[in-house]
């Protein structure tokens, strides 16, 4: 079909050279002292060495410090290891459940003959009633799942370990310390049940123990006392065979587990070593977008700050103090605070100034529900301004495309002198994936003409780009006044006449159109002729990936396309929803993109959409898919 | 380089847009005045603004200037002064502004000793949307919004800036103009935050608000200019004097003996408490100050902000993309 941009391939990974085998979903739940964290970073980090391609997703309790052992306590990280990129779905194909609480509160998603794995130490009266169970789930006639493994790893553990007399007078470590070793002895479990060679984890214990020789012994024993239990004791039924994928196994390359705050954080460290100017991220604490700030409190330097904001307007208004500067502005937000960064939106539009606003959308309103995933403000983004101040939107499909995506909104921000706003869900801000570093020659560059401080156009002459020079202060005899005004075109004057604000609205209009054409087409894959385009945005990515392809194994003809650029929308919008017969939008939200596509472009589609905190799951997507293909939805 | 400037050369193209009579106009003279009598460069001299009369100025000054949102100066100030050190950062604000939407970006600007020079041009009204109360209002004042007199408690804004920490604060006069000079280049030299309060008349909606300070006949009867290190006396012939007296304030007349002596004033006392009680005092049952109220010196705030991140870097910087938990694939 003429004009269509086909896009087939993976990206990144290449094509595997084995068949594909179905991702293997591994959940791990504990209470919150159950070092379920450490436990899921570090089976990445083997399981990464081997070759698997990884994503994960945390869910964090609500409550700070919540009860021991109560619903309200678990943590829980889910992990998606396959030979590809590849979803996490509802469906658990082993359950790791260090506590009763846990498994309560994830029972549900185990496969029928899914391998549940417990910590038996902890599941005795009380905590069984903290989590609600009248019974114990993991035997006897109340037994959940026929593949129930339960193993007392608080007592192996303590005997692993027992060498180093814990609790006994000159003990070098409490009873306490010794306990807190079980998430090891899981580890070792699981690393033997997917043959995983355990040397990364032993590495990294050693480096992270290294100035607390007790620590470390404790937990190499730990650990490898689990690994070689679950071989001698003949604990697992089978061992299941998955292997590496061939692209991400070369020699030579470096990987590593990346989420998506962390790949922001580089790319914003990287503009300010590639532009040498100073890269400054003020916020406030408002979650989720705190996670962010915690981690560049934590790295700053070489050009790129940090500054905890005592309000979010203080945190935009300071960002565009930095960018009227001559340096990068950026904020992180979340929730209502949004709103109250619109009007400095508004002047960094009026002022042509470049802003950036990490945005991480969580569900609900006003407090809101920040452990629960929403696509909630594409609304405020779009459209929550006065007056006709445009603001560039962008939404990255994963956690390591949260590099690529800020790479590009800084350099539309600084090219442009405009407010680019990057719309983050927890599916991309929060979850982590296996991330090929790429080499730095291919990183891009952020050389731009109107950096020049002598330039010999005014302050206020815009070049083809419909962007001004960006001269700051402190440079000599180009003084100049900005502001929130609105002022003749190519002027510094003040001006309140009907043809001037004219002027300057299509101005501004036409600066959109141009950053279109910058950010390029929407690539679709699929057939050319294929009946029905599935059509998403943000992090669900993956997840309507796979629907796709499931229902194109069961012989349904479906293109996908995936929006990473909202506002403005790609030039080839309007081709590509005209170029199939139906079209499904599927967000999580209550249809703003639908809605906002209807408004634009005439198409045959309907709004897929879910709204209760939670990620698409495949299936559900697929039958929409399905459904709609056989007319039997509207 | 430094060259010889007159106060027309920093005047800018905009034609100045006030009404007659407003105290404005004195004060960006003295403005023009201070920065072409100092020797500062004038690339590296910024003004920003939000909205309101006063907010204007940075519109009528040829320096570098930035007039943003209703309430964002100071914190747009804080993050310009973080890219660029260098700058010396001018803030303009009105009090329906500057007690309004920017009240908590200056109290906290204050605490963190932001390097701004604040000029808060307080004359006890909203002029820009055509005269209501400001929270500098005086109970009794008829705004267009309270047609029977206002009647809330108005705050002292030396005072506050005192409380909230601000190392440099000063109060002066729109018609005092030698004063008024000298208090501007006081803060311009000033190494941190300076808050300047300059009452102004409104000659449209708050006409005669200071009018007991209006002329300069008037103004020893009713004005204690503080000095530091001298004796905080004012009326003719020095007649009168403040001192404190079981931490409160009382007037004394000065008759050589130990218990008439009229206080000290010290700018560079640690603690702001006497300055606090002499921001507050008013017309008609103490006099008025005006003068610098505390100068000391703090660690500004770009200064803390880099210390440890700016130290110069030996090697040429490289982006660390591999973390410490990268793994070569094996």
């Amino acid at each position: 079909m003429e004009g269509k941009v086909v896009n087939p391939g993976k990206p990144d990974l290449g094509a595997p050279s084995l068949p594909l085998a179905p991702a293997h979903a591994l959940r791990m739940t504990g209470d919150a002292h159950d070092g379920i964290a450490m436990l899921s970073h570090l089976f990445a980090l083997a399981a990464g060495s081997r070759g698997y391609h990884l994503y994960s997703v945390p869910e964090y309790p609500a409550e700070i410090r919540a009860h021991a052992n109560t619903l309200a306590g678990v943590y829980t990280s889910s992990l998606a290891f396959a030979p590809y990129h590849e979803p996490i779905d509802d469906r658990t194909s082993f359950l790791l459940a260090m506590n009763p609480a846990g498994l309560k509160l994830h029972e549900s998603s185990l496969e029928k003959d899914g391998i549940l794995l417990a910590n038996s130490d902890s599941f005795g009266p009380d905590e069984l009633a903290c989590a609600g169970y009248l019974e114990n789930p993991l035997a006897g006639k109340n037994q959940l799942f026929h593949r129930t493994i339960s193993v007392p790893m608080s007592q192996l553990t303590n005997h692993a370990i027992n060498l180093t007399r814990a609790g006994e007078k000159g003990a070098l470590l409490s009873y306490r310390e010794v306990d807190r070793c079980r998430n090891l002895f899981a580890l070792g479990m699981l690393l033997w049940y997917y043959s995983i060679p355990i040397d990364p984890v032993l590495r990294w214990l050693k480096q992270k123990f290294s100035i607390n020789p007790s620590i470390l012994d404790a937990s190499q024993k730990a650990f490898k006392a689990g690994f070689i239990y679950s071989e001698t004791a003949n604990v697992f039924p089978q061992v299941p065979a998955y292997h590496p994928v061939e692209s991400l196994s070369k020699k030579g390359r470096i990987c590593r587990m990346i989420s998506g705050n962390d790949a922001s954080l580089l790319a914003l460290k990287h503009v300010a070593l590639k532009t040498n100017r100073p890269v400054l991220l003020a916020s406030t604490s408002r979650p989720p977008s705190h996670e962010i700030s915690s981690l560049a409190a934590k790295n700053t330097g070489d050009g790129f700050s940090f500054i905890l904001a005592d309000d979010e307007h203080a945190a935009a208004s300071i960002a565009i103090g930095v960018s009227y500067g001559g340096g990068l502005g950026c904020t992180a937000v979340s929730g209502i605070g949004f709103p109250h960064q619109s009007e400095v939106v508004s002047l960094a539009s009026a002022a042509e100034l470049p802003l950036l606003l990490l945005e991480y959308q969580r569900a609900g309103i006003s407090t809101g529900l920040p452990q629960r995933v929403a696509q909630s403000d594409l609304g405020m983004a779009l459209m929550g301004r006065n007056g006709e101040a445009p603001l560039v939107v962008l939404a990255p499909d994963s956690p390591s495309d949260c590099f690529a995506l800020t790479l590009l909104a800084a350099k539309v921000a600084m090219r442009f002198l405009a407010p680019v706003c990057i719309l983050h869900d927890l599916l991309n801000s929060r979850a982590s994936e296996s991330w090929l570093i790429p080499e730095p020659e291919s990183l891009p560059d952020f050389e731009f003409p109107h950096f020049a401080s002598d330039s010999s156009s005014g302050p206020y002459e815009c070049d083809d780009h419909l962007a001004r020079p960006w001269i700051t202060p402190g440079t000599p005899g180009k003084e100049h006044r900005l502001g929130g005004n609105e002022r003749k075109l190519n002027s510094p004057q003040v001006s309140f006449l009907p043809l001037d604000h004219l002027a300057m609205n299509r101005h501004r209009a036409a600066r959109m159109q141009r950053i279109a054409e910058f950010l390029g087409p929407l690539p679709v894959s699929g057939d050319n002729d294929a009946q029905i385009l599935l059509l998403g945005w943000g992090g669900t990515k993956n997840v309507l990936e796979a629907a796709t392809e499931l229902a194109r194994k069961n012989g349904i003809s479906v293109a996908f396309a995936h929006l990473r650029f909202l506002n403005p929308l790609p030039k080839n919008m309007q081709m590509v929803l005209n170029s199939y017969p139906k079209v499904i939008v599927a967000e999580l939200n209550s249809g703003r993109l639908f809605a906002l596509l209807k408004e634009k472009f005439e198409f045959n589609g309907i709004s897929f959409t879910r709204q209760d905190g939670l990620n698409f799951v495949i299936s559900q997507v697929e039958q929409a898919i399905v459904q709609f293909a056989r007319g039997e939805s509207s | 380089m430094i060259t010889q400037n007159q106060p027309t050369d920093f005047a800018s193209e905009q034609e100045v847009r006030w009404c007659p009579g407003c105290g404005d106009f004195a004060i960006l003279a003295q403005i023009k005045k201070m920065l072409a009598d100092m020797p500062l460069l004038r690339e590296e001299q910024v003004f920003l603004s939000g909205i309101g009369c006063a907010s204007r100025m940075p519109n009528y000054l040829s320096t570098y200037g930035f007039r943003g949102l209703h309430g964002g100066a100071v914190s747009a100030g804080m993050g310009l002064k973080l890219a660029q050190p260098n700058l010396t950062v001018w803030i303009v604000l009105g009090d329906g502004e500057g007690f309004g939407a920017a009240t908590q970006h200056l109290l906290h600007a204050c605490r963190r000793n932001v390097d701004i020079k604040v000029l808060f041009i307080n004359n006890e009204i909203r002029g820009l949307s055509r005269g209501q109360e400001s929270a500098t209002t005086r109970p009794g004042t008829l705004t267009a919004t309270c047609p029977e007199g206002s009647s809330d408690n108005p705050w002292h804004p030396c005072a506050l800036a005192l409380a909230a920490g601000a190392t440099f604060v000063a109060r002066s006069l729109d018609v005092d103009v030698d004063h008024l000079g000298t208090i501007l280049q006081r803060a311009s030299e000033h190494k941190g935050f300076a808050f300047v309060e300059i009452l102004q008349n409104c000659k449209v909606y708050n006409d005669l608000v200071f009018d007991n300070l209006a002329t300069q006949h008037d103004r020893p009867e009713h004005l204690v200019y503080l000095e530091h290190g001298k004796p905080m006396v004012y009326g003719a012939q020095s007649r009168q004097g403040i001192k404190f007296e079981n931490a409160s304030v009382s007037l004394v007349q000065p008759n050589h003996t130990a218990s008439t002596a009229p206080a000290i004033h010290d700018e560079a006392c640690e603690s702001p408490f006497a300055a606090q009680m002499l921001a507050t005092l008013e017309n008609p049952d103490f006099p008025e100050c005006i003068g610098v109220f505390r100068a000391v010196t703090r660690i500004c705030h770009h200064e803390s902000f880099y210390r440890g991140t700016n130290t110069p870097n030996p090697e040429i910087p490289k982006l660390d993309l591999e973390g410490p938990d990268s793994f070569p694939v094996e």
